[in-house]
């Protein structure tokens, strides 16, 4: 029993300080209504349970699958072969992923209807499909990550001149919709294994990168079809924001919903699994049991870890967001946004399982908790720029994306390659579905208490910077990593070998 | 450290703990005059059948060699059952092996140990080579040039006396390779100077070479 009092004491330290401050927050600036509080609390149970068996299920399971496939796909050793799996792979696991339905029903939406959702979620899993087939690629054929993520990047920025602001925006969300709690473990893993059995000198950095990769795919897409169909104005007004009533009404209603959800994106992954096994794996049966059984895990963790999140975190963070917005000191807000920020992602799903998999590729060289300090700084810097944008007016969104994504390219060659990959990876992972809803929901709160700002328009982007932060970050401590082991005459492979 | 450890007996002390305890053990280790360790992970299983049937019995382990005096074991033995409670059931294993010959700093050419067993049967040795990550190329190498037939890297991360750097007030250990290599024992000599000469073992911070007794084999291929 050891073993699971461990992973629960692991994932209990990391939900803790989010708690703990929000309940400071409730007894010093911002008394919230005792249901809510209590339904928080529960949430933060929830969350702790949930979380603990969804990293049990991901690594017995849904690890397991992507590096079965990796090895799978590397095997093939046909270049078509390897772009069609990873076309289907990247596709079928994006379509079902449920925060992308929903953000393709909201910007259909917005552009008053003139793009309709299921276009945009087709032509968004084909961007994943495509770039996940790309990574895949550049992985067989050893061309080096930065310079194909400052290719990407270009080609990005180059398309980002003929983009609206707020479909900017929107395309830099959807990107962090797309790496969601199932589908980002599951690339990281695929990407694993292909790397692995590949083998070679770049096999330890080609770990990384195909979650960094993958997620460029919506920008893209997103921008493309913009471009395309020409809706350049957000239209629309965000839902009138009503706060639940009640202790465990919220609760039901939740599980309800996430019974569904969390099941959607498990289909694809299933039917790709035993298709997979039917022709190719052909693995032993209590191998297959406890992918099985992983699987499971995966499910009901999921379920627990979002309803409480949805029922218990994301109305406390609209609330707080409102509260601390009206207070008479606003230089506030920004400071907690950078408290929220720097606790938050610790408790993200996929934080977890990518710290991990640093630990096991470089036998544990890159120790996790220096990769989750530099992460917790990074996400509370975006948090509290993304606060200060909301209220100021004349700082537009592009003033952090343009230099925060030029300072990572740059950085993406000075830096040790397993740097760059751990760092674009990590922007898909830490706009998870933790920091997705709280933190959106705590600047949107913010956003509708300060009177210039435009919840619809100012909500989105959030996650943008969040996703941005990482990888400046993560690359940054790269650069002290490489400066450091050099002084002290440690031999770190160089970018420009 | 090369002149004291030249004509002592030398052990291989390994320790197997879980995940994140190893970098704690080689420390306490340090303290008793330990000059560096190699970690190595791995996965252990539990035995259990709750857990079992749950699917829940693998732990994810470090394994921590190191190479010390016969005369520490005893008190390296003591150290580390009082500070990690090794004697209750959970808390790790540790067990030593005894080296024939270690190489590191060592401006001797390795000679071979004279027959203890007899002429019987053929007898070989295990060559352990512990470099940074990516040389182990050369290691097979030029473990091959002197007759070897192959060999095994793993992969892992290592703590000499000098080499940690630290960050945020965290170590970080240097990666390294290890190179397991099989071979007679008449060859030994030869691999191991080849391979001591082609990767400077002799200089500080270059490697270790170590050469442990084996006692039975199966799946060598002979020519």
């Amino acid at each position: 029993m050891d073993l699971l009092l461990e992973k629960f004491k692991e994932v209990f330290k990391s939900v803790l300080p989010i708690s703990i401050l929000v309940i400071v927050l409730n007894f010093t600036l911002v008394p919230i209504e005792t249901d809510m509080l209590i339904r928080f609390i529960i949430g933060s149970v929830l969350v702790v349970i949930g979380l603990g068996i969804f990293l049990f299920g991901a690594d017995i399971g849904i690890a397991s699958i992507g590096n079965l496939m990796g090895e799978e796909v590397a095997k093939t050793n046909k270049v078509y072969l390897v772009a069609l799996l990873g076309f289907i792979l990247g596709f079928f696991i994006t379509v079902a992923e449920p925060d992308l339905q929903i953000l393709a029903n909201e910007v259909s939406g917005a552009s008053g209807g003139a793009v309709p959702a299921p276009l945009i979620l087709v032509v968004v899993s084909i961007g994943v499909g495509v770039m996940v087939a790309m990574g895949l690629l550049r992985i067989i054929y050893e061309k080096p990550l930065n310079k194909f993520l400052t290719l990407i990047y270009f080609i990005i920025f180059i398309l980002g001149l003929w983009v609206s602001e707020e479909f900017l925006a929107i395309s830099v969300d959807a990107s962090g919709a797309t790496t969601g709690a199932m589908t980002t473990p599951f690339i990281l893993a695929l990407g694993l294994g292909v790397s692995q059995l590949k083998g070679g000198k770049t096999s330890e950095e080609d770990s990384f990168g195909l979650v960094g990769i993958a997620s460029t795919g919506p920008i893209l897409a997103v921008m493309i079809l913009n471009i395309i169909a020409g809706a350049d104005k957000i239209v629309g007004e965000a839902e009138v924001f009503q706060a639940h009533s009640g202790i465990l009404g919220p609760y039901l209603e939740e599980f309800a919903v996430m019974i569904k959800e969390a099941a959607l994106p498990l289909i694809p992954l299933i039917i790709l699994f035993v298709a997979f096994d039917v022709f190719k794996f052909k693995i032993h049966r209590s191998r297959k049991n406890r992918i099985l059984k992983g699987l499971v895990y995966t499910y009901v963790g999921l379920v627990l870890f979002l309803a409480g999140v949805n029922a218990g975190f994301m109305e406390v963070g609209r609330v707080m967001g409102y509260g601390i917005a009206m207070l008479p000191y606003k230089w506030i807000v920004p400071f907690i946004g950078f408290l929220l920020g720097m606790m938050v992602v610790l408790a993200e799903p996929a934080v977890h399982v990518l710290t991990k998999q640093v630990e096991d590729v470089t036998s544990g060289h890159i120790p996790r908790k220096i990769i989750l300090f530099t992460l917790s700084a990074g996400i509370a810097f975006a948090v509290s720029m993304s606060l200060l944008r909301i209220m100021i007016p004349g700082l537009k969104l592009w003033h952090f994306l343009l230099p925060g994504f030029g300072l990572a390219a740059f950085l993406s060659h000075k830096v040790p390659p397993i740097f760059v990959g751990i760092a674009y990876d990590a922007g898909g992972v830490a706009s998870g579905p933790m920091t997705a809803t709280f933190v959106l929901a705590f600047a949107q709160g913010a956003a509708s208490a300060i009177p210039t700002a435009n919840v619809l328009v100012d909500g989105f982007g959030v996650i943008a910077m969040v996703a941005m932060m990482p990888l400046v970050a993560l690359q940054l401590l790269g650069l002290i990593f490489k400066i450091k082991a050099k002084r002290e005459g440690i031999n770190v492979h160089d970018s420009g070998k | 450290m090369s002149m004291i450890l030249e004509n002592k007996a030398l052990s291989l002390y390994c320790v197997i703990v879980n995940f994140g305890e190893g970098s704690k053990v080689l420390k306490a280790s340090k303290e008793l005059g330990v000059t560096g360790g190699t970690f190595l992970l791995g996965k252990g299983t539990i035995k259990n059948s709750i857990l079992n049937m749950l699917g829940l019995d693998e732990v994810r382990k470090e394994i921590l060699l190191m190479v010390i005096e016969e005369s520490l074991e005893e008190s390296l033995n003591e150290h580390l059952r009082k500070r990690f409670n090794l004697d209750k059931p959970n808390h790790g294993i540790t067990f030593s092996i005894p080296i024939t010959h270690l190489a590191i700093l060592n401006r001797h050419e390795y000679i071979s140990k004279p027959k203890m067993r007899g002429a019987d049967d053929m007898k070989y040795e295990a060559i352990v080579t512990i470099v940074d990550k990516g040389l182990s190329d050369d290691v097979v190498e030029a473990a091959q040039s002197a007759g070897s037939t192959g060999g095994t890297v793993i992969h892992g991360r290592g703590a000499g006396s000098n080499d940690t750097a630290k960050l945020f007030n965290i170590e970080i250990e240097p990666e390294k390779d290890i190179v397991l290599i099989l071979s007679e024992s008449e060859k030994t000599e030869a691999i191991v100077n080849s391979i001591k000469d082609k990767l400077n073992i002799d200089e500080p911070g270059k490697g270790v070479i170590f050469v442990v007794d084996v006692n039975r084999t199966l799946g060598l291929y002979r020519e």
